[in-house]
């Protein structure tokens, strides 16, 4: 009782670290959960684009911007491009990727083209997916415009008419996938991000428990005391393993409050396990450094480069569809990349036999081995010093 | 004096590994993940190609518009390219490849000419919308095409000519089928977002220099350290010990700076725009305010070092936050809906400063952040001192 004690004392003395590690991994699953409802119909994606229009009485203008606002998320300015401070507004929200497109249609700009006068949409761009289909809205449009002008088309309500009436052809989309796979993508983000804090928490607070009752005060205490060796180490792995085991459920518990029944199905079932392994692993990881470092100034850093070099190289934090080939030969070293390849493949399984299994399990076996290498490593340090 | 006690504070400093390592090792550590991490970003976003499949059946091979368009647009060498294209013999070969993630969709012709084509997904998506905008703007113009081919005909017959000559008619078809889209592309060059990361890198090791203040200060402080006793009971003037420990901070400070701007530069490739005095001067100016929040910290917060050094962490990471550095909106919410947060943010003013500098070619923003910077600097300042000054002790 006297080791949970103060083991249940350490643990209160750094509750703020672990509120912050925890408070990370929350905010973030809160900013990245949102209600999705996937129907078996195809839903075009609306990319987000931005229109300043001065021609605010041509029809042709006021056409585009029309069907532009039916086919994308579109905003329209009130702002004077040659104005520095007024295009600053446009340029900030392309950087950010707030808008992926920006048309601007100058003056005059119907009847300048019913005249037949070369005049231009100006146009800024990110260069993305959702700026090219952005594009393709403006194109499509324009050269129907174009065309129908070509047929001697010359009151502009007429040609609006025409556009209007032929622009909207429809292919026939179906799509084959029965998940929810917007839900499905949103919670692998959030179990691949809880790598992250599950490291940083165990490690944190697993080497500082472990440097307090390694101080050589406290432990030539425990040495001359009656309490059995084995007993108080016994207690002390309980301790921490208890402690893994209410972090793990406790973020298990949030995904659930944020994902709701895609949590509560296979696929939920099996992320849960997956993270249930990485937890162990985490720990005997926790437990390697804890057997190493005795300098208690020395956890914080060492906390951060492990969790944080982990996270970013094995695609916690950006996919690691996005990596490097370089960055993801070194993260097949680690292993995190195990645990979030596990999870990327659980969230695309559409059946579940031992086909699509098997590789997900030879992810956590791998995860399991790592565990097994980081106890025998403890046990071989941890021998030796006993021996020094 | 002055001189005596900045070089043993430069020499006590660089000999506090802890510190050391926050405000020099770690800012280059961090960098070389986030370059690790940040690196493809950009251009896993860039706008490539489309995996897509065809039904290449007899419904396919007879419609000759969506052969020849397609085959355009799927053309390595074309500027038009859309597609990288697979065709495949039915639709259960299209469906494997589907299913292994190898194409985004595929088009099926209809067994009717009037029909629509039909595109199928695993899934919704920016690549599958992409895939049926470009299936249905080639249906648009076949049927524009065909239309303005039956008015030309029906001309043409009302003419009393019933001898159609059809390439003539094609060549006319083609003729009024327009291909001008009437856009000026004025886009930024510069739009690589993942530097904000590496700005808000910069900024944050500016404001963790704080926490070299923090430690020369509690030197100083009669209530903190020993040190600080011997200090105060010494027959030299507080304003000479605690400016030369300063000192000795800021120099440390801007060591530290410069190696990461040396390494940012040279190893991990960082565009800081083209006006590398302005860069420096913005660093400079940064770690000023880095040094004024640590001794803001320092002397208003009653603590020890080590929860003073934390509070300086936590209100680092709450300005990083709002400064981008977990995500690049959330800086572009709070310049928007907060802009006052952002003025009275240090590393979001340091970060807005870099930006500025990387995407504008003017510089009125830059000069607005260096001037919020240095107000914010001199306020933090002035509560310190007074915060300070005169403290006398009976006993302690």
């Amino acid at each position: 009782m006297t080791v949970f004690k103060t083991f249940l004392r350490i643990l209160n003395k750094n509750k703020m670290i672990i509120m912050l590690y925890t408070g990370i991994l929350l905010g973030f699953g809160a900013l990245n959960s949102r209600t999705t409802s996937q129907d078996m119909n195809f839903s075009d994606t609306k990319p987000a684009l931005a229109i300043i229009n001065d021609d605010k009485d041509g029809e042709l203008a006021k056409d585009l911007v029309r069907y532009l606002d039916e086919h994308g998320e579109l905003t329209e300015y009130d702002l004077d491009l040659s104005d520095s401070d007024d295009s600053k507004v446009v340029d900030d929200a392309l950087f950010y990727r707030q808008i992926h497109y920006l048309v601007y249609i100058p003056k005059d700009f119907t009847a300048r083209f019913m005249a037949g006068d070369d005049v231009k949409l100006t146009t800024k761009s990110t260069g993305d997916f959702k700026a090219e289909l952005s594009k393709m809205l403006v194109e499509r449009y324009m050269k129907t415009a174009n065309t129908y002008k070509n047929l001697d088309v010359t009151d502009a309500g007429e040609l609006v008419e025409k556009i209007d009436k032929n622009i909207d052809i429809t292919a026939d989309a179906t799509i084959t996938s029965k998940l929810d796979t917007e839900a499905l993508e949103l919670a692998g983000v959030y179990f691949n991000f809880e790598s992250y804090s599950i490291l940083a928490c165990l490690i944190y607070v697993i080497c500082i428990v472990m440097s307090v009752f390694n101080t050589k005060k406290i432990k030539d205490r425990t040495n001359i005391s009656s309490m059995d060796f084995k007993k108080h180490n016994t207690i002390l792995l309980l301790c921490n393993c208890m402690y893994s085991v209410v972090a793990w459920a406790f973020y298990f518990a949030f995904g659930y409050v944020l994902f709701g029944k895609t949590i509560i199905s296979t696929h939920g079932m099996l992320f849960a396990f997956n993270s249930f392994l990485f937890t162990i692993c985490a720990a005997t990881i926790a437990f390697f450094i804890g057997s190493i470092v005795s300098n208690k100034d020395a956890i914080g850093g060492i906390v951060n480069v492990v969790s944080l070099g982990s996270s970013f190289l094995c695609g916690a934090f950006v996919p690691a569809t996005w990596l490097p080939d370089g960055v993801l030969a070194i993260a097949h070293a680690l292993p995190t990349y195990y645990y979030i390849n596990a999870n990327d493949r659980i969230k695309q399984m559409e059946t579940f036999d031992m086909t699509s299994l098997k590789p997900v399990f030879i992810d956590m076996g791998i995860v399991m081995a790592f565990a097994l290498a980081f106890v025998i490593m403890t046990n071989v340090v941890s021998a030796k010093k006993r021996r020094a | 004096m002055f001189v005596h006690n900045f070089k043993y504070s430069l020499k006590a400093l660089f000999r506090n590994k802890t510190l050391i390592f926050w405000t020099l090792m770690f800012p280059i550590i961090l960098g070389t993940f986030f370059k690790m991490a940040f690196s493809n970003v950009t251009s896993s976003e860039a706008f490539k190609a489309i995996n897509f499949a065809v039904v290449e059946d007899d419904n396919f091979k007879n419609d000759e518009v969506f052969v020849t368009v397609i085959k355009e647009l799927s053309d390595e060498d074309g500027d038009n390219r859309i597609f990288d294209t697979t065709y495949v013999e039915n639709e259960d070969e299209a469906k494997e490849l589907l299913v292994d993630g190898k194409i985004d969709g595929y088009l099926v012709m209809p067994d009717k000419k009037d029909d629509t084509p039909g595109v199928t997904f695993i899934n919704n998506g920016i690549n599958q919308t992409i895939i049926k905008n470009v299936v249905e703007e080639i249906a648009l113009n076949e049927k524009i095409g065909n239309e303005i081919g039956e008015t030309i005909v029906k001309d043409e017959m009302a003419k009393g000519n019933f001898n159609i000559d059809i390439d003539g008619i094609y060549e006319k078809v083609m003729e009024k089928m327009s291909d001008e889209t009437n856009l000026l592309d004025k886009s930024a060059n510069k739009l690589d977002y993942s530097m904000i990361e590496f700005y808000t890198l910069i900024a944050m090791t500016c404001i963790y220099g704080g926490m070299l203040s923090i430690a020369s200060i509690n030197n100083s402080l009669a209530n903190i350290s020993q040190k600080g006793k011997r200090v105060s009971v010494a027959p030299t003037r507080k304003l000479v010990t605690v400016l030369s420990s300063l000192l000795a901070s800021y120099v440390i400070q801007l060591v530290g700076l410069a190696l990461l701007f040396v390494y940012t530069i040279f190893a991990l490739n960082i565009d800081y725009g083209d006006n590398i005095a302005k860069v420096i001067l913005l660093g400079a100016v940064g770690s000023l305010a880095g040094l004024a929040m640590g001794l803001f910290v320092g002397t208003v917060f009653k603590a020890g070092e080590n929860a003073k050094t934390g509070i300086l962490i936590a209100i680092t990471m709450f300005f990083c936050n709002f400064a981008g550095m977990f995500g690049i909106t959330m800086k572009y919410i709070t310049d928007t809906k907060m802009p006052w947060l952002t003025k009275i943010n240090p590393v979001g003013l340091i970060t807005d400063g870099l930006y500025a500098l990387y995407y504008y070619n003017t510089t009125d923003r830059f000069s607005a952040d260096i001037i919020n910077l240095i107000i914010l600097t001199l306020v933090l300042t002035a509560v310190s001192f007074f915060s300070i000054r005169r403290r006398r002790y009976d006993s302690i």
